[in-house]
């Protein structure tokens, strides 16, 4: 188990134990020795002062083992973190959007291999300028980008700089606003189909089906729900996903009457401290509407099925449960297993074996595969193709959020702070604790 | 706590003079004479509390070093300027010690003061009359109404931050006023340091001179009145008075070209948007990033800059970094060569605003700084046993580097790495180790 923040948490160990011991005592009966574990590894960033809050939700045999809350979910209104606390999830968005394209998949609406030009016939124009350098050449297509590329990251479409782009091209989308995080809440393209306008006017960074770069492949799998089905997104990813999985906190934009449980957003506090000691590296999130607190109050975004959903750890471990319970609701089958197990394939060109991801995440992400909204973390050594030799599925969002699927230990775990960008992603040593 | 602890409150207990306290004097010299011993062993637990940063891949460095009268109790270096690169870090490494600028700045204010060139009690307008009528927006906060400064700008309020001054939001500025400065690049080294004083000039002060503890660019404001009393620009000030006689030959507002393989890149915590790149032949799983520090790449820190910023425009070296702190430590003098009196040595370590209270300090910089105030040009941090004994003597620089003097036998010590903004303030632990490996003979 790789524990980047032990050294700190000696550091602060005095202060970590009388957290625990007044946890303990305000929260008799019993704090279990698992939320103790938790709280040992996660109260430090409370601690340093590196996050307001955090809550975190650990499920085993499909009942719920750590209800872990610290500090605040939006300090100024008091707000304190729960799993009714509606949070920015950004890229958990993702695997929703994954599965609502899967259900039409299953419906005969949709097939995966499918060209996206199909749906958006500006896809057939695209040219491809290698690794994003404007520099190079452009080349002609190889072949269609499909929506199985989309939803895989492999389509050489990429992300606005801001977010994960890396390429030259990557700066001309984070120039123009093309799904930047920013716009969800104030959008200077107009709609989701305004930003796919400006999106086929660039050339891909690689050639469809080489590369995964991590991208705004699953904002445009949105438009194309849009266009199979004929509603706005919203709607369908509600009536596809939402609703049958009574994920009722689960919003775009959030109603006025649940405003109060909204969570507030930080991001980090430049401050040249010239004290030692502790100080408070976060603040509020400056690129706001005035008057907003978080995304999901806006009426001047575009919706996002890459990164536009505000929900619950509670809504969000009901997603979890399905995926952990063969895809059943009930006795309902939400999806067949044939198709839902997709989720648990890596899905990326084997010749990427499992350094794919690195790409973006860097060496910590080699040894893992990738599917349809979900990371495939393996064991040492494993093969990707071996599912017994998968350790864990997960994924996260860029405000910090982040939740694990362990099959085999029959656990899965959810945790919530707001935190823009990702800077404390402790889910390796989360996966662990549960074990 | 014995009596050779620097005692600074019982100097000013009913005693509002510095001309007085001074005649009373601090027996600094006691401090170098004590018969005092170390723990290697407790001092080796620093390098486990800094190895076990560098090993995770948290800080790309470290220089820490602790020395004695003239002699290094405790040195440790580990790791290079550059994540895989080939120049290790050695005392000779330059860091962008930034605000450790601020106690040099101002202990060339406190001999300019011994000379009889400036006065303590000088109103700043006396060398730059724009400031002679400001103009108040208490908290910094422009939707209340303005005041009228009651007092003029004192160089001792420059000294202790007292001045009314603020800084830029990143830099733990104050209310709508920092965004002033922020949005007219107040102290930015877009023009000259007689051209920020205009700007500055037509802000609103956040307070009252005298009233409350603000960090900010007073020291900047210093290093103008010393360019203008001496008639040099501020480097070659300090470069005449301190640096080149100490023999610190690596201390300036720039880097030589020909020293610049030595001076260490600045690095950031990774994040999802932006993670660690695996470093060839590195055992180490890195988990910083290169970074840019206010936005300027590491190609454009070190050179020779539009004015000479006393307040955080300072490169130096661990090695050099301790001649400045010995000579301070030693009452002012260092190998046989006076820099500064005794007596104006220990003005440094005296609280000059005593009616501002414990908390002053604090509610400036939180929580962390609740046994500290402030002296003249040095933080002052208290012994936690409610003594109001000075533990040490210190300030840091936004890079994370950070020296102390110790108030009870005068060791001094630097911790230098580049994490920007600053991570791992980490000298109180280490000041704190040293304290617990003292062995009083």
């Amino acid at each position: 188990m790789s524990n980047r923040y032990s050294l700190l948490g000696s550091v602060f160990a005095l202060l970590l134990l009388v957290h625990v011991q007044v946890a303990t005592a305000e929260d008799a009966p019993v704090v279990s020795p698992m939320t103790q574990a938790y709280a040992q590894l996660l109260d430090p960033m409370i601690d340093e002062q590196l996050i307001p809050g955090y809550y975190l939700a650990v499920y085993k045999n499909g009942q719920q083992v750590v209800d872990l809350a610290r500090g605040f979910a939006d300090e100024e209104a008091s707000l304190l973190p729960s799993q009714d606390v509606l949070y920015f999830i950004a890229s958990m968005t993702k695997p929703i959007v994954s599965l609502a394209t899967l259900k039409l998949v299953e419906q005969g609406r949709l097939n995966l291999a499918d060209p996206v030009k199909k749906f958006i016939p500006e896809f057939s124009n695209l040219l491809v300028v290698p690794d994003g350098d404007l520099d190079n050449s452009s080349e002609e297509l190889l072949r269609d980008v499909t929506i199985h590329d989309l939803l895989t990251h492999t389509s050489g479409l990429t992300y606005s700089q801001d977010i994960t782009g890396r390429e030259e091209i990557a700066k001309v989308y984070a120039d123009l606003g093309i799904f930047s995080i920013d716009g969800l809440a104030e959008s200077k393209l107009g709609s989701l189909a305004d930003h796919i306008e400006q999106l086929v006017q660039l050339p891909l960074v690689f050639q469809p089906g080489e590369v995964f770069v991590y991208s705004v492949g699953i904002d445009v799998v949105g438009r194309v729900l849009e266009i199979v089905t004929g509603k706005p997104l919203d709607v369908v990813v509600n009536e596809l996903v939402l609703a049958p999985l009574d994920m009722t906190d689960t919003h775009f934009k959030v109603p006025e009457a649940k405003r109060t449980r909204l969570a507030a957003m930080y991001s980090p506090r430049v401050a040249t401290y010239p004290i030692p000691g502790v100080y408070r590296r976060y603040q509020p999130y400056q690129n706001l509407p005035k008057g907003q607190p978080n995304f999901g109050l806006s009426d001047s975004g575009y919706l996002s099925g890459g990164a536009g959903l505000v929900s619950t750890a509670r809504d969000y471990a009901k997603l979890l449960a399905v995926m952990s319970n063969g895809f059943r609701v009930g006795q309902q089958q939400f999806i067949s297993a044939q198709i839902g197990n997709k989720l648990f394939q890596n899905q990326l060109p084997a010749a990427l074996q499992g350094k794919g991801l690195v790409y973006n995440f860097g060496p910590s992400a080699s040894s893992t595969g990738f599917s349809y909204g979900l990371g495939i973390r393996l064991l040492a050594g494993g093969d990707l193709n071996r599912s017994d030799e998968h350790d864990y599925y997960f994924w996260a969002g860029a405000a910090n959020t982040g939740f694990w699927i362990d099959l085999k230990n029959d656990v899965y775990g959810i945790f919530m702070t707001q935190h823009l960008p990702t800077q404390y992603d402790r889910t390796a040593e989360m996966v662990e604790i549960a074990r | 706590m014995n009596s050779r602890n620097l005692n600074v409150a019982s100097c000013w207990s009913g005693i509002r003079t510095l001309i007085v306290c001074a005649l009373i004097g601090v027996s600094t010299q006691s401090l170098a004479t004590e018969t005092v011993g170390y723990d290697q062993a407790k001092l080796a637990e620093i390098k486990v509390l800094l190895d076990g940063l560098y090993e995770k891949g948290q800080i790309p460095n470290y220089a820490v070093e602790i020395r004695k009268d003239g002699e290094a109790i405790f040195s440790a270096y580990r790791g290079n300027t550059k994540l895989g690169g080939a120049v290790a870090v050695a005392p000779d490494t330059i860091f962008w010690v930034a605000s450790m600028g601020k106690p040099i700045v101002s202990s060339a204010v406190l001999k300019l003061i011994e000379d009889g060139v400036l006065g303590l009690e000088d109103p700043l307008s006396k060398y730059f009359p724009q400031f002679d009528s400001m103009v108040v927006a208490p908290m910094g906060d422009l939707d209340v109404p303005f005041e009228i400064a009651k007092k003029p700008i004192t160089i001792r309020n420059l000294l202790t931050h007292t001045s009314g001054f603020t800084y830029s939001p990143e830099v733990l500025g104050l209310g709508d006023v920092a965004y002033q400065y922020a949005e007219l690049g107040v102290m930015s080294q877009q023009v000259s340091l007689e051209e920020n004083l205009e700007l500055l000039a037509q802000i609103p002060l956040v307070a009252q001179p005298g009233d409350s503890f603000n960090y900010s660019v007073s020291v900047d404001v210093l290093g103008a009145i010393i360019e203008k009393v001496t008639g040099q620009r501020l480097g070659v000030y300090l470069d005449e008075v301190f640096f080149k006689p100490l023999g610190m030959n690596d201390t300036a507002f720039s880097v030589r070209p020909e020293a610049r393989k030595r001076f260490a890149r600045f690095y950031q915590p990774e994040s999802l948007r932006n993670p660690a790149p695996s470093i060839p032949g590195s055992e180490i799983e890195w988990h910083i990033v290169e970074t840019a520090p206010f936005g300027r790449p590491y190609d454009g820190w070190g050179q020779v800059p539009t004015f000479d910023s006393g307040g955080g425009g300072i490169y130096s070296t661990a090695q050099d970094f301790l001649k400045y702190a010995e000579m301070v430590a030693n009452g002012g003098e260092l190998n046989g060569v006076r820099y500064l009196s005794a007596e104006t040595a220990a003005i440094h370590f005296q609280d000059l605003m005593p009616e501002l209270g414990l908390e002053a300090f604090a509610v400036a910089f939180g929580e962390a700084a609740q046994y500290m105030k402030f002296g003249g040009g040095f933080g002052i941090k208290l012994q936690e046993d409610g003594s109001e004994k000075a533990d040490y003597y210190f300030w840091g620089g936004a890079a994370n580097t950070f020296f102390w003097i110790d108030g009870q036998d005068g060791n001094v010590g630097v911790f230098f790495t580049h994490i920007w903004p600053p991570r791992y303030n980490l000298s109180d632990q280490i000041e704190q180790l040293v304290d617990e490996a003292r062995i009083i003979k």
